[in-house]
């Protein structure tokens, strides 16, 4: 009795045993979890590099390799224990790890990439915009413009402190909106300076400086003349140089003069009708020209008439060449002004009816006074 | 005897089953909740390594649930899964803390900054108020006036970037305007020196 007892009990546990063994060895194989643990730290990584931003379809499909290989997990739990199998789960790891693996590569090269081109915008941006500010102590430019300039160097000094965050994103976007400022104010100096380039002016100019040069030829007089591109002053002795002087012209003197207030200096041909001693000016020294002449008060009722400035705007005066300039920048109201002492020199040579010819440049400058 | 047999093959079972281990779904709620108020702090921003800590723990915590949800449902234990839990939550906790603190530190310096930034602006207004006024003089102040009006849109500038909270780009910009306007007070303090050198 004993000894069935024991022999029942044992074929129980060496039956219960069978059971265990054969649930343990039908188990599937148990999932890479570590695999799927591994591809999701990439995520840190992929994160800290911005992937999303310098390589956005490489972060998807490895976000979405993820998902998937999350899913295929999941897909795998509910169905009943020996049914499952992870072979496509440990495959979708795999490839989620290669897909991280190929966006974070993406993604540094793109950054690298990204880094080289703002640093090249930045560069281009900050050359622009010394090149302007070489142009506009004579060429002048309107006040927005100028805050504009500010604004842009501000941009460019916050996208130097960004990219030293490594922030490069966004160092990019500041630059962008620097280098579009300082292409408005670029485009307005073109446009001020593009009139003294401009071919029926320039035969108008040209004429008026040939005829100074001629009359003063054959008279042996003397005359002033002065090219506006070449910030000069020139005396002319029998159609020959004597003296060259360097001359301010008006705030907005690249411009020929419309009415009074424009800060522009006017182009034609004057003479001198005074001149005051020191003392006698609130510029050291003056010589007091004929501003405006007829065809001055023509132009300026038909611009008036036309509704090129408006009605109640006046006509311009006291243009003169005077004292105080040297500033080697365009200052005045419209007048020309020399240094002190180039005024001395001036003013001793010339008197009352000097012919004064003003003209915004002179093709052949180069060729005639060098 | 059979029913001895019979009790022993199903008490065992029941005895094993009624033992089994449940997922550690009460901490993974709690260690969700922690990582959202982690991540509304804006650890992201403000405490970036506290934020991968608890980044970290927290899928070390899901690979361990992962594992063992794999396995056998007998030889299923979340004990470890549990510690690992409570680790990802202690972590998450931290990040949130760093983050408030770090935010208000941040907050504070931008403050500074955009106040150092203002007085630079306010300090070259002032100077370029007290130079020579007269004809050859205003080509140059209207030229600096525009200069400081250009700098003067930057200070808006900072005012929204502190208004809509970002900091750092606020800190940044306060920095920027600051330098320029140091420039500028250079520029008009030359300006000035240069007009008082030609009226003597």
């Amino acid at each position: 009795m004993r000894n069935h007892k024991l022999r029942v009990w044992l074929g129980i546990g060496l039956g219960a045993a069978a059971v265990v063994a054969a649930a343990v060895g039908l188990a599937p194989d148990p999932p890479q979890v570590s695999l799927l643990a591994s591809a999701k730290t990439q995520d840190r990584v992929l994160k800290d590099i911005d992937a999303a931003v310098y390589a956005p379809a490489q972060y998807e499909a490895y976000a979405e390799a993820v998902r998937r290989a999350q899913s295929e997990l999941s897909a795998q739990r509910e169905k009943f224990y020996y049914s499952r199998q992870y072979l496509t789960f440990d495959r979708l790891c795999q490839g989620a790890l290669q897909a991280g693996g190929m966006a974070e590569r993406v993604t540094r090269e793109s950054r690298m990439d990204f880094q080289r081109r703002t640093m090249d915008s930045r560069q281009q941006t900050s050359d622009l915009i010394a090149s302007v500010r070489s142009r506009i102590n004579r060429i002048g430019l309107s006040n927005p413009n100028r805050g504009s300039l500010v604004r842009a160097e501000v941009l460019l000094r916050e996208a130097e402190i960004l990219g030293s965050q490594n922030d490069w994103f966004e160092a990019h976007d500041r630059v962008a909106t620097a280098l579009s400022l300082a292409r408005t104010a670029e485009m307005e100096v073109q446009q001020r300076s593009g009139r003294l380039t401009n071919d029926d002016l320039l035969r108008v100019w040209d004429n008026w400086v040939h005829e100074t040069i001629h009359v003063s030829s054959r008279a042996g007089s003397k005359a002033i003349l002065v090219v506006k591109t070449r910030s000069t002053c020139l005396l002319i002795e029998s159609g020959r140089i004597v003296r060259s002087y360097t001359a301010d012209l008006g705030k907005n003197g690249v411009f020929d003069k419309s009415y009074r207030g424009d800060h522009a200096t006017p182009e034609g041909k004057y003479k001198i009708v005074k001149k005051k001693g020191a003392g006698q000016s609130k510029y050291y020294k003056a010589l007091l020209l004929n501003y405006p002449n007829e065809q001055d008060i023509r132009d300026f009722r038909r611009a008036r008439a036309r509704g090129l400035i408006i009605p109640r705007s006046r006509l311009g005066g006291l243009i003169e060449i005077h004292g105080d300039g040297g500033k080697d920048k365009n200052w005045t109201e419209g007048c020309v002004a020399l240094d002190n002492h180039d005024m001395d020199d001036l003013y001793s040579r010339v008197d009352v009816g000097t012919p004064v010819t003003i003209v915004g440049n002179y093709s052949a400058y180069d060729r005639t006074f060098r | 005897m059979v029913k001895q047999v019979l009790c022993f093959l199903l008490l065992v079972p029941l005895l094993v089953f009624s033992g089994c281990a449940k997922p550690p779904d009460q901490e993974i709620g709690q260690a969700n909740e922690a990582m959202q108020a982690a991540v509304d702090a804006q650890s992201e921003v403000y405490a970036s390594s506290e934020d991968a800590m608890a980044k970290k723990s927290m899928a070390e915590a899901q690979a361990e649930v992962d594992a063992v949800n794999a396995k056998f449902v007998l030889f299923r234990s979340y004990t470890n899964a549990k510690s690992l839990y409570a680790a990802a939550i202690d972590a998450a906790n931290k990040a949130k803390e760093a983050a408030i603190v770090n935010k208000e530190i941040v907050k504070n310096e931008a403050t500074t900054r955009s106040a150092e930034a203002k007085t630079a602006v306010d300090d070259a207004s002032k100077a370029l108020k007290t130079a020579p006024r007269g004809k050859d003089t205003r080509a140059d102040i209207e030229a600096m006036n525009a200069d400081l009006q250009g700098i003067s849109t930057s200070l808006t500038e900072i005012d929204e970037a502190m208004a809509r909270e970002d900091f750092m780009g606020a800190k940044n910009k306060a920095v920027s305007v600051k330098d320029r306007a140091m420039v500028i007070q250079g520029d008009i303090q030359k300006a000035k020196e240069k007009m008082g050198r030609r009226r003597k």
